[in-house]
């Protein structure tokens, strides 16, 4: 059943994928045909009169940046789709099939020649947002338009078509193509990737931008380019739509560059082709030449200055971004890092500078004279000697550890790493620090140490003040009892059977005291905590193997589900311990069980990022929900003959390790008992 | 007169064994119990009585069961014993009314001493509550009229002003007054305020 659904569903997919491609497919097909055709429109346009000279070519521009857009292996269809289009355009115009088929060569071979050397050279979508790009992209549509050139003559030249030479034809077709390229191959690459999204989520205050560069440009460029020059001197006008130009450039980049470079381009040649404006005062092969030298100049200088400035840009939104992140982790860390100009001993903070040592605002240390005053005394020559000696030696780093005075005058205990940067010659000119306060890890550190002094005993903490109690109800009965006999005597009236009676009970509980007594001095031997990374399935293995003799003795079979989890900072001895008086527990708790169904069931796994928890389930009699949140105080027993402090240590040790433990019973049989512990804290961070 | 009780709460046998002979001993009368559930479920006597009563017990604690009687009308003092002289356990007890807290073992002295003085606040506060009790009894017996009178009194008003104030004649507030003092068993005006200051935690005035 499954197996059909998969199966339908990778058809659909293959199905839908495939429409998706023959919808691209044919839309590269409609789009590459009617743009060439109407770049051939184009073209014709805007011929120079009288002698037809062609002074801009689009349909190779729009060839070309059709093969950059398109991947390697759909430049078939593109050929394919622009043949009809150059058929349809050029047999309109009378042309002998043979010229124009040789031309679809030689304008082939252009595009495909600009497209693989961009694409060479530009390892990305050429987007007009690098210097390198536009560079690129420059040198491609040269060396396209120069070697496809001499073909395009070459056949020119043999087949006989026109009165031209073949350096003239080489020349024309050179800049027409060049001028074609500059202006359109830029605009295309560029507009498509320019979603509906973008222009709507823009604010109006640039709309109003838009229009009135707009509206500037085109009036602009009619009155210089389109007009009848009205006094001498006009030439220098050509400057005026530059100022629009540049607006676009540093406004909108790549996008306003480019659009504005093609409406300016049009009413340019439009202009000279009509013999107006500055560059239509000449014969019309004069005027063509002058405008393509202007407008191939014009636009390849307009692209360097819109991608600069975008790198630019770029560049600074990547430098706020990494300052953000900075700040965010200085904000996370809350490491205090400051620059030390070793010219100057002037100190200046990134971020809050020291608040978190009470100095908040713009309180903290300016110079760094006074940041040492802050440094504890006995410390203040040690972190003086780590700095000279890495500066000294020429190293670029430094660390060292010192206690820093907070503003409440107490000291925060500091972990300062710090780079050094030197000039050319290698002299120090700075020093960067940053300061991490080391204070609670220090203190958590400092209270391991503790426990690691501490005997098994005081490793449980809380439990002496019960032994203390449980000892204390003998004692206390035994006083009162002598309290009893001495009232007894002094009375007068003596009842032996009533003294024996206090006697027999004085004695009863003097022997419970020390039988308490005796407990606890077993519990007592001394032993160092000695902390260390492991993995808990290790253990846990480890202390099965211990437990194997007396699980098989007792009949319990073992169910063990040991999951990936991180490594743990405690004591091996300890969480052995633990383990150990859960299992034993567990199978306590099974003695009534039948034998067959005495299992244990011992899970390890990962419950929170930074906690693992281990939990062991017995198919035992289970808690009396009573008793459930008693059975970890010392001295609480069930059992027979238990002391009731199995459980108590294991939650002495747990807690001690800053973990949980707790017991529940389980759906069906028995109870479950887990322990939680906290992930090594180094590992942690890596994570 | 039979002698003072004392409750002796505690879940150690032992314990409270030692505890039941010295008072026993001492001339009390005592009852023990092994914990606070078994002490609320057993009946209890009317005359003077205090409690001791172990802080740390299984099920309910002696802070627990000191919670409990608390809402009860004329609960015996508590008297608590600590195996561990805890500080806030101690003063979170003596907040809540305990009379004192001792620390095992106890010593004789310790424990009848502060046995005898609970008995004698019990009794004190017995008398209190039956003179209380034997005042609203009386007040019970007063017409509305009349307890608006004896308020009036009480805050100090002349005859003139009360009768304007109930909108009667100085005769009528006397004759009302002659009654209030009749029916309150008092023979004076400042016995009467004195009375009347008793009904007071009741709020029927």
């Amino acid at each position: 059943m499954n197996a059909l659904r998969f199966a339908g569903a990778a058809a659909l997919f293959r199905y839908t994928a495939r429409r998706r491609r023959a919808t691209y497919v044919a839309a590269i097909c409609f789009l590459v045909f009617s743009g060439y055709y109407l770049g051939t429109r184009v073209g014709l346009a805007l011929t120079f009169l009288p002698n037809p000279i062609s002074v801009l070519w689009p349909p190779n521009a729009i060839l070309f940046a059709a093969l950059l857009v398109v991947p390697r292996r759909l430049w078939w269809v593109v050929v394919a789709a622009a043949l009809p289009a150059h058929l349809l355009a050029e047999l309109e115009g009378g042309v002998p099939l043979s010229m124009v088929l040789c031309w679809f060569v030689s304008n082939v071979a252009e595009a495909a020649i600009g497209a693989l050397v961009v694409e060479s050279l530009v390892r990305r979508r050429l987007a007009f947002d690098r210097l390198l790009d536009v560079s690129a992209f420059v040198f491609a549509a040269f060396a396209a338009a120069f070697l496809s050139s001499f073909l395009d003559s070459a056949f020119v030249a043999v087949i006989g078509w026109g009165e031209s030479g073949y350096w003239d034809t080489w020349r024309t077709r050179l800049l027409s193509n060049i001028t074609a390229s500059v202006i359109f191959v830029p605009l295309i690459m560029v507009w498509r990737t320019i979603g509906l999204d973008r222009l709507q989520s823009m604010r109006r205050i640039r709309w109003i931008e838009i229009a009135t560069l707009a509206v500037g440009l085109l009036a602009v460029t009619l009155v210089v380019f389109d007009a009848q020059p009205t006094m001498k001197g006009a030439q220098a006008l050509i400057y005026l739509p530059l100022a629009f130009l540049l607006w676009a450039a540093l406004r909108f980049g790549p996008t306003g560059a480019t659009a504005s470079f093609a409406v300016v381009s049009v009413l340019v040649i439009w202009g000279a082709g009509h013999s107006l404006g500055p560059l239509g005062m000449r014969r019309p092969a004069e005027n063509a030449f002058s405008v393509q030298l202007f407008l191939i100049f014009l636009g390849a200088l307009l692209l360097c200055l819109a991608a600069a400035l975008e790198e630019r840009r770029d560049a600074e939104r990547s430098l706020r971004a990494s300052d953000r992140r900075f700040q965010l982790v200085l904000q996370a860390t809350r490491d205090a890092v400051y620059e030390q100009e070793l010219m100057t001993d002037a100190v200046s903070w990134s971020g809050n500078g020291l608040a978190h040592q009470g100095y908040a605002g713009g309180v903290s240390p300016r110079t760094f004279a006074s940041l040492l005053d802050l440094f504890h005394p006995q410390d203040k020559a040690r972190a003086m000697r780590a700095r000279t000696a890495a500066t000294n030696c020429g190293h670029a780093l430094w660390d060292c550890e010192f206690r820093l005075r907070r503003s409440d005058g107490s000291y925060a205990h500091i972990h300062e790493q710090g780079l050094i940067v030197r000039d050319d010659a290698g002299r120090a000119i700075q020093m960067i620090g940053a300061l991490t306060d080391i204070t609670e890890r220090r203190d958590a550190d400092e209270l391991n140490q503790r426990l690691a002094h501490a005997s098994r005993l005081t490793a449980m903490g809380e439990l002496t003040a019960s032994i203390a109690h449980e000892i204390n109800q003998p004692m206390s009965a035994i006083l009162s009892n002598v309290d009893a006999a001495e009232m007894l005597l002094d009375a007068g009236d003596l009842d032996r059977r009533e003294l024996r009676q206090i006697l027999s009970d004085i004695r009863e509980d003097d022997l419970r005291a020390s039988e308490i007594i005796q407990h606890i001095r077993g519990l007592a031997n001394k032993r160092q905590v000695n902390a260390e990374r492991f993995d808990v399935n290790d253990l846990v293995r480890i202390v099965l193997r211990l437990v194997a003799p007396t699980v098989k003795q007792r009949g319990v079979t073992l169910d063990v589900e040991l999951n990936r989890v991180p490594l743990i900072h405690a004591d091996r001895i300890h969480v052995q311990q633990v383990l150990l008086n859960l299992l034993f527990n567990a199978m306590d708790a099974m003695s009534s069980t039948p034998e067959h169904d005495r299992s244990i069931r011992i899970v390890t796994s990962s419950v929170q990022p930074h906690t693992i928890e281990v939990a062991v389930s017995d198919r035992g009699h289970g808690i009396p929900a009573e008793h459930l949140d008693r059975i970890f105080d010392s001295f609480f027993t069930t059992k027979r003959n238990g002391m009731g402090l199995g459980l108590s240590i294991a939650r002495s040790l747990v807690e001690a390790h800053g973990g949980r433990i707790w017991a529940e019973n389980n759906a069906d049989a028995g109870a479950t008992f887990r322990f939680t512990l906290r992930v090594d804290a180094r590992k942690a961070r890596d994570v | 007169m039979s002698p003072e009780l004392v409750y002796v709460i505690d879940d150690d046998g032992a314990v409270r064994n030692a505890l039941s002979r010295v008072l026993r001993y001492a001339g009390f009368d005592v009852r023990a119990y092994a914990s606070a559930v078994e002490f609320l479920a057993a009946e209890r006597e009317d005359r003077p009585a205090c409690i001791v009563l172990d802080v740390g017990m299984p099920g309910m604690s002696g802070v627990e069961l000191q919670a409990t009687m608390a809402h009860m009308m004329s609960a015996p003092p508590i008297i608590f014993l600590t195996g561990r002289g805890s500080v806030d356990t101690s003063v979170r007890a003596m907040k809540a009314g305990a009379v004192d807290f001792l620390t095992k073992p106890v010593k004789r002295e310790t424990l009848l001493a502060a046995v005898t003085s609970a008995l004698a606040r019990d009794a004190t506060s017995r008398a209190r509550n039956e003179e209380t009790r034997a005042v609203r009894a009386r007040f019970v017996r007063l017409t509305p009229r009349e307890r608006e009178v004896l308020a009036e009194v009480v805050r100090g008003r002349l005859n003139k002003q009360i009768a304007d104030d109930l909108g009667t004649s100085v005769r009528t507030v006397k004759a009302h007054r002659a009654q209030v003092m009749a029916k309150m068993e008092v023979g004076s005006l400042a016995v009467l305020v004195n009375v009347a200051t008793k009904l007071d935690d009741g709020g029927s005035i």
